[in-house]
Formats: C-alpha cells, structure tokens, sequence
C-alpha cells in the first residue's frame, strides 16, 4: 500500500516525474482543445477574452475538473496518466496531493493484517484488479467537522457523517514552506510564462455502504481508512459528494485607484477563484412551493428525506415562495444533536432554467438552456462519450465565484429572488442560509481568511492539527 | 446604408447570438485563450462562429460582417488586453447602432478601461436584458426613434421586453441620466463593459 508522503521535517516531499513538476500545463505532450474534450491539462490562468467574464471563469473551471481529475496510474508520480482516459474507478490527479492531515503531521493509523483482508475482499466484490491505482489508494479520513462550519457534522439520511479533506497541489505546498519568505502569499499562475498558481481542493466523501455497492459505479469512489482518535483503520469505499476547488489564476490586476472596505478587501482575494461541482443527487432544487411538490421521489436524495415534503411545504412556503425564515422550517437548519439527518435543500437560483439535477445528455442538446446551465451541462456532454464514459458525468458545476478589477463579487444577482444571494453548496455549506447584501459566497467568506483568502493556513504553519 | 453601419448591425446581430445560444458563447470563448499560440484557431472563430452568427437581413438583403470587421474583433479576443479593448469596440458599436440619430461614429472615444462609479452593478440576467434590449433598438427603426425623441428614456428602455427579458428601472434610469446629461464616454464605458461580460 502506498500512502501519500508526509511533510517532514527536513522539507516537502515531491514527485519527480516531469509532468508532475510541470504541474499539468499544456506542452508539447498535452494541448488544451477549445471543445469540450476532456484532457489531462489546463492553463495556468485566465488570460485573453475569457478574462474577466463569468462565461471565461467556468470554462477555465471545468478544463481545471478534467485535468485534476484525470487517471492517475502511478500515484507516488502525483501525475496524470495521458495514455488514459477517464473511466470508472479512477483515482485522481489531487487525490495524490499532500493533505491538512499530512501537512499539519497528523497521525495516520497503520494497516492491519485485517485492514488488508477487508480491502482485498472489497476489491473482489468490486471486481477490481489489485495493480490498479485504485486498489493502491486509500483516503485517509478523519475529519467530520464540515470545514470552517464551527465543529458542524453533516449527517446523511441514512446517517452517515460526510468526510472532509483538503488536498494541496505542490506550488501551495511548496509557498507554504516558504510562507513569510513568500510575504504570506501564495504564487499566482500565468500562461505569459506558463506557470501554475497555488490549488487548494476541499473534498466531501460520503461512506457508501456494502449494501449499496451495486450503484458503487455512479460515484467517483476510492477506498478509504476512515479513523478517529483511536487511530484504528475502518476501511470503507467512500463516494465523493462535492469538491471545491479554490485556484490563484487570475493575474488581471485591478483598475481601481482608490478602494474602500469590503471592495478592497474583494480586490486582495481577486486573483482567486472559487468553484464548487457536486454530486447530482446530494439535493433537490428548491425556490417554490410547486419545486417542493416536484422533487423527484424516485430518487433516494443523500442529504434529503422526500417523506418530510408536505412538512416542509407547511413550514418552509409562503405565498407559493421558499420562507426558509420561518421559525419552525427546519431546511438547511442545524440539526439539535450531531447524530441527526440534516434536510438540506439546494437553493435554486434564478439564472438558471433547469435544475442542476434534472440536466442530461438530451436537455443539454435541446434548447432554454442558460449560460450557467450549460456550462453545468459540459461534464455530462463530455464523460457520457466514448472514450471518456465516467462517473464524472454524475458531477455539475454549481458555480464559479471571482472577482472583477472593480472589487464586484460574480456572478453578481439581482435579488429579486432572494435565495439567489445564498450559497449553494450542498455538501460544503449546508446550513449558509442567511443573505448578505454582497453575494454571500466564497469570496465574501474567504475575504475574511488572515492569510491570502485561505483559511487552513493557520494551523498549516503553526502546525497545529 | 453605409459598409461600415452594416458591419456594426451585424456586430450588434452577433451580440444577441452570443446572448441565446450558450453553446455559442461557451465555444467562442474557449478559443480566444488559443489565438496566440494556435493561430489556426483565428480563422474558425472569425469563419465558424462570428461571420454566420453576425447574418442579417438589412435593406430586402441578407448581409454579414466582413471578414476585416471579423478579423478585428477575432485579434481584439486574442489579445492581453482583451478586457478592455473589446469592451471599448462593444460601446461604440451600441452606441452608435442604438444612441444616435444619424449612426454615425462619435468622435469622443470611451476608454473601455472601467466604468463610471455611479454606475449599478448589473446581474447576469439583466446583462442579458441589456444585450437584447440594444439589440431590439438597433434593428427596429420607429422603437429607436421613439426612444431617442422620448423625455422618459428610462420608460421606454423598460417597456422593451424581448424574449420575456426587460431591464429594469434601476439601470434604465441611469442610462437614460446618461443620456439626458451627455454623458457620452460614461455611457460607452458603461454598455461596453456589460456587453462584454454577457456575450464574451
């Protein structure tokens, strides 16, 4: 078993191999096309007519998903393998990265012969060949404390905790060892001199049980060592949920001469941008009382209980709208005690004319598509096809957040509806439910971060857990 | 009608092409990122995407930008400083197809670079509105004159609703305080910036 080398003492651990070094950037082995077909690179920034417009930031966003999360065969190379494609049972380019966990020398568990056995017999059930990235992979999961959501656990209807993890690719690590030499910054990317900016990626896993492993193939999964303070391995198969990426690509600097509070602390994070893709089927979409009655009820919903419907109808509507302030709708509340499901909902915003879960191969071909939605439909148009089937598909954009040379926060929303103005992140923020005047998102968040707009920075450096 | 108006009818046709087709929008604006370093790129962006998507009927004829005009507006997406540049060509074509009598060129050029402070922050959908209701402007005589003679500018902005989009009275009202004083290259600025954000 190979596990992800640990931050020592000595310094940073890197891999060696060229691609990995050049940190997936396009070159003479890896050329970014303009269609939609997925690759195992990706600029290093923004840059021309894609700068500074939302359509620019999403397309750069989902290049960014199919590049990091292509098939890695050798995961101590922290490299893509380019002579494959994308399939079932991948194990990912940022899966290979160092995590909070090894970088703040967090104590693994070791695998015991038992450990060994149950990951064989899983593998033989999954039909998994054990040379396979897959079968060599483990996540090593720890933390149910949804990330800066104050020691908050997010509990799935069928009462599993969620996961989390931060992945760092090596220009994050490597700024970070070298953190006040650096003036507390992390390096920004470039195509001018193509060069990679700091990536940090924040990833939800659900546990998926034996029970269900038959639909184990919609998610993209990976073995798991889920451990607690007892330091003993539970080996799992984990289903991932969500995944936030948060990359230093925009090297465009700001115009604005004179700039005065929240717009100048916005113009310090505008080289950032945040983008979140998430499982199809963690939430329903909801602005209404018609949505309500329309979530689907075949689909058995990760973070949402279709039997509580009629409930939240009489206490979450009023006047055929979403009233998420009334005092007895529990819907992306916190629930009373840390063991119980939470009802979440995923707000439906109004720049959107399909709901992210109902978006397939033949509504993203057909017509009333909005510029958000489409670029939600571009995973699904590309790993539906040959050679690139994946269970990738099953992972849409829910939004690309960024900054503009004026401080503005964009996508920025009208507030005529008011859930516009509230995070949509199912597995990452599930109980934002409030609205502030700016666009309550990751960057009105991450523009509070003491350090360049990150939050883990802190413990990372001071090497507390 | 002059070749020049022609071309910028057929810029303010591809706008609104840019704004209803997001399949459009999204493959245009994977390859402006390539024209420098895959040169054959310029060609399928100027002969594949703009110059069909820029066709209008003008005069009992069907006309299409010119492969110069195209050429222009392919190198301005290609370069460095995309941002500011095609925002400033985006203002001055709606300025001059939707904001005066004669549409000819004004002399005082907008400098694309930032738009005014007084200025409302626009959300997508009312930079979609926005595109479209310049669009319905340049393409429909009496609408225009009707707009451009009006003293509630702002009121004849909000009764244009095309494809169920409308602005609204908060950035009619100020387009149509632009107007009223003047304000030329604040108002060029001002479309050209959301013209970008919407279509490019």
């Amino acid at each position: 078993m190979i596990i992800k080398a640990a931050i020592g003492a000595a310094g940073l651990a890197f891999g060696a191999a060229s691609f990995a070094s050049s940190e997936q950037l396009p070159n003479d082995t890896c050329k970014v096309p303009f269609d939609n077909t997925p690759v195992g690179c990706f600029p290093g920034a923004i840059s021309a007519g894609s700068s500074e417009n939302s359509q620019g930031f999403r397309n750069y966003a989902v290049k960014q998903f199919y590049a990091l999360n292509w098939p890695v065969t050798d995961i101590s190379s922290r490299a893509p393998d380019l002579s494959k494609n994308p399939a079932p049972f991948d194990i990912s380019v940022w899966q290979t990265w160092q995590t909070k966990t090894d970088l703040t020398q967090g104590t693994k568990p070791s695998l015991t012969t038992q450990n060994k056995q149950e990951i064989a017999a899983i593998l033989k059930t999954l039909n998994i060949d054990s040379n396979t990235a897959y079968a060599q992979h483990l996540e090593y999961l720890h933390d149910t404390d949804i990330p800066d959501q104050d020691h908050q656990p997010l509990v799935a209807i069928d009462k599993s905790k969620l996961h989390f993890e931060v992945y760092y690719n090596d220009v994050a690590v490597n700024d970070l060892n070298n953190f006040a030499k650096n003036n507390y910054q992390f390096t920004t990317g470039s195509t001018t001199e193509p060069k990679r900016g700091a990536i940090v990626a924040k990833g939800a896993w659900r546990i998926i049980p034996q029970s269900e492993y038959s639909t184990v193939s919609q998610y993209h999964s990976s073995l798991a060592c889920i451990y607690s303070d007892s330091n003993v391995c539970d080996i799992q198969v984990v289903g991932l949920t969500g995944l936030h990426i948060a990359n230093k690509m925009n090297p465009l600097q700001s115009t604005e001469t004179t700039c005065e509070g929240l717009t100048c602390k916005n113009i310090k994070i505008s080289e950032w941008s945040w983008t979140t893709f998430e499982y199809y089927q963690n939430a329903p979409s909801v602005a209404s009382k018609a949505d309500f009655n329309n979530i689907d009820k075949t689909v058995s919903w990760l973070l949402y209980d279709n039997s509580q419907i009629e409930q939240n109808i009489k206490n979450c509507t009023k006047d055929d709208l979403l009233a998420i302030n009334n005092t007895s709708c529990v819907v992306n509340q916190v629930p009373t005690t840390t063991t119980q499901p939470a009802q979440i909902i995923r707000f439906q915003p109004s720049d959107r004319n399909f709901k992210v879960e109902n978006l397939s191969e033949k509504i993203c071909q057909g017509s009333g598509l909005s510029s958000l939605d489409y670029s939600s439909c571009l995973t699904i148009l590309a790993y539906t096809k040959t050679p690139n089937v994946s269970p990738l598909q099953n992972y849409r954009l829910i939004e690309n957040v960024w900054v503009d040379t004026r401080g503005n926060i964009l996508p920025a929303y009208s507030g005529n509806n008011t859930v516009d103005k509230i995070i949509r992140n199912s597995s990452m923020e599930p109980f934002d439910r409030s609205v502030s005047q700016d666009n309550l998102d990751c960057a009105a968040c991450h523009r509070h971060a003491k350090y360049d707009g990150m939050f883990t920075v802190p413990s990372i450096i001071k090497g507390d857990k | 009608m002059t070749t020049a108006l022609i071309n910028d009818l057929c810029c303010m046709q591809l706008l609104y092409a840019q704004a209803t087709k997001p399949e459009l929008r999204q493959i245009t604006n994977s390859i402006y990122s390539t024209l420098i370093s895959e040169p054959e790129n310029r060609a399928i962006l100027r002969d594949k995407y703009y110059i069909p998507n820029s066709r209008v009927s003008v005069v009992n004829t069907t006309a299409e930008m010119s492969i110069e005009y195209a050429d222009k507006l392919v190198q301005i997406s290609g370069s460095k400083a995309a941002a500011i540049l095609v925002n400033q060509q985006l203002g001055e074509v709606a300025y001059r197809c939707v904001f005066t009598a004669d549409r000819t060129p004004i002399f005082e050029l907008a400098g694309g670079a930032s738009v005014p402070s007084s200025a409302p922050t626009v959300s997508e959908e009312q930079q979609k509105a926005l595109v479209l209701t310049l669009w319905h402007l340049a393409f429909n005589d009496s609408d225009r004159e009707e707009f451009l003679n009006s003293q509630n500018k702002a009121s004849v902005l909000q009764g244009i609703e095309v494809d169920g989009n409308a602005l609204n009275a908060e950035i009619s009202t100020w387009i149509d305080e632009q107007v009223q004083a003047q304000n030329i290259t604040d108002l060029k600025d001002f479309i050209g910036f959301y013209l970008y954000k919407a279509t490019w």
